[in-house]
């Protein structure tokens, strides 16, 4: 750190402290973190409360979510890894703050996908790209079909094709190994279709 | 489903960029032979994009990125009435922290600058001396079937007298860009080799619909939910009369 940077982050701090003492220091460090935390954080806040809007369906908790996620966040921003992917990392700590919420625990939503095969067993339903003709006039169905998905299978989903997380990435924010990812997937995708056919049509 | 087709998980994994180059080399393998596994591909494809489009649904209002952003910024964001100085500052302070942000998600959901380069990159290819398309008609009778089974959608071709004068379709190729199917339809306009890329996503970032790189001018429109990208050496407002016909019959 620069003196520069000392006096003018802390400039009513006496002159004693200001002489290279490991407060001082500790202190500099604590606000670049802060400043360094604010230039990854808000880019990610319409994602945030996006997918925060997802997982509570309501507008009010997401906020809350949100700003519980980042006070969370801030806090323990010393144990994330520079050089790993912070959005990972901050959606990680918005989705267990939310699986420790009112709404979470009242809808047991915790329960393992894999404990219950059948609940998300569907039907193969054929391979038509026709019975996709999805274009931007029909992003209301899309979004009723995500809205129909189990929350698990929504939530891999949305972390995969709207977020862009990398497998290695969704396993570390839903604590499930990769292959775990990889069916998941592979079911919401077969969900979804399955839901947007009435819609789209498409042989099975 | 029978087992010698690809795993839906591999398929997935394809779709996502997530299979490694041996394993990619093997399923490419297996596509090209097998056309119920291509159209399955190509559809997860258009359901990825659709889940990216539709997914982002709940954009936060300005009140609450400020107040969100007050808590990034380490402070608690106040619900409480202020003064009419302080709302004044707050005001101003709200209008600059949204610009900021809209700044950050534009950042955030911008795509890669290298889109416009990479398809500058794909009509040089064309450009290059033994450089044959798959296809080398000027017949869209021709040419647009091609096409059936290798797009994840579909588009017309305007009749031959409905191009602009001294403009002919000389044939057609199916490249990738950024993992996406992209046709590639190549023209002539007055002896100016002309390509259009044909896409479900904009390949020229930017607001601005035309661009002129490396002396080359590149213009998109769209139409029906298709990108109608046209590079080219010729002038504007051939690309223009070009584009038009094109979008005209869609």
């Amino acid at each position: 750190m620069t003196p520069a940077i000392h006096r003018e982050a802390f400039p009513e701090q006496p002159a004693a402290m200001r002489s290279g003492s490991s407060k001082i220091t500790i202190m500099v460090q604590s606000r670049n973190a802060a400043d360094r935390f604010q230039d990854l954080a808000i880019p990610l806040l319409p994602s945030l409360y996006n997918h925060a809007c997802w997982l509570a369906r309501e507008t009010t908790e997401a906020e809350d979510l949100v700003q519980e996620t980042l006070a969370k966040a801030l806090r323990a921003f010393d144990s994330f890894e520079p050089g790993t992917n912070f959005k990972a990392w901050v959606f990680r700590i918005l989705r267990n703050t939310f699986l420790t919420s009112r709404t979470a625990l009242a809808s047991n939503r915790t329960v393992f996908l894999e404990d219950q095969p059948d609940a998300t067993q569907v039907a193969d339903l054929g391979s038509s790209p026709e019975s996709f003709a999805i274009r931007s006039e029909n992003f209301a169905a899309v979004q009723k079909a995500l809205e129909e998905l189990p929350p698990p299978l929504r939530e891999v989903i949305l972390l995969c094709d709207l977020e862009e997380l990398k497998y290695r990435e969704i396993a570390a924010v839903l604590d499930v190994p990769i292959g775990t990812v990889m069916s998941r997937l592979a079911r919401a995708r077969q969900a979804l279709r399955q839901l947007l056919q009435p819609t789209f049509g498409g042989g099975a | 489903m029978s087992s010698d087709h690809l795993l839906p998980e591999t398929m997935g994994a394809m779709v996502d960029g997530e299979l490694a180059a041996r394993d990619k080399a093997a399923a490419d393998a297996h596509l090209n032979e097998c056309h119920v596994c291509s159209k399955r591909v190509l559809s997860l494809y258009q359901l990825k994009s659709a889940v990216k489009q539709a997914g982002m649904r709940n954009m936060p209002s300005p009140a609450v990125l400020t107040r969100l952003g007050a808590q990034a910024r380490g402070g608690r964001a106040p619900r409480i009435q202020w003064t009419p100085l302080r709302s004044v500052l707050l005001q101003a302070a709200a209008a600059l922290l949204v610009v900021a942000l809209g700044l950050g998600a534009w950042r955030w959901m911008r795509p890669s600058e290298s889109l416009a380069s990479q398809v500058l990159d794909q009509h040089l290819a064309t450009l290059s001396a033994g450089a044959l398309p798959e296809v080398a008609s000027s017949d869209r009778h021709t040419v647009k079937p091609w096409f059936e089974g290798k797009l994840p959608f579909s588009f017309n071709l305007p009749e031959p007298n409905a191009l602009p004068p001294d403009t002919v379709l000389t044939g057609a190729d199916l490249v990738y860009i950024q993992g996406k199917p992209v046709a590639l339809l190549l023209f002539s306009i007055h002896k100016h080799r002309t390509s259009v890329f044909v896409s479900q996503t904009r390949l020229l970032t930017g607001i601005s619909h035309r661009r002129t790189q490396e002396g080359f001018q590149l213009i998109d429109e769209e139409a029906r939910g298709l990108d109608y990208l046209a590079v080219s050496d010729a002038n504007g407002a051939e690309l223009d009369a070009l584009l038009r016909s094109l979008t005209a019959v869609q």
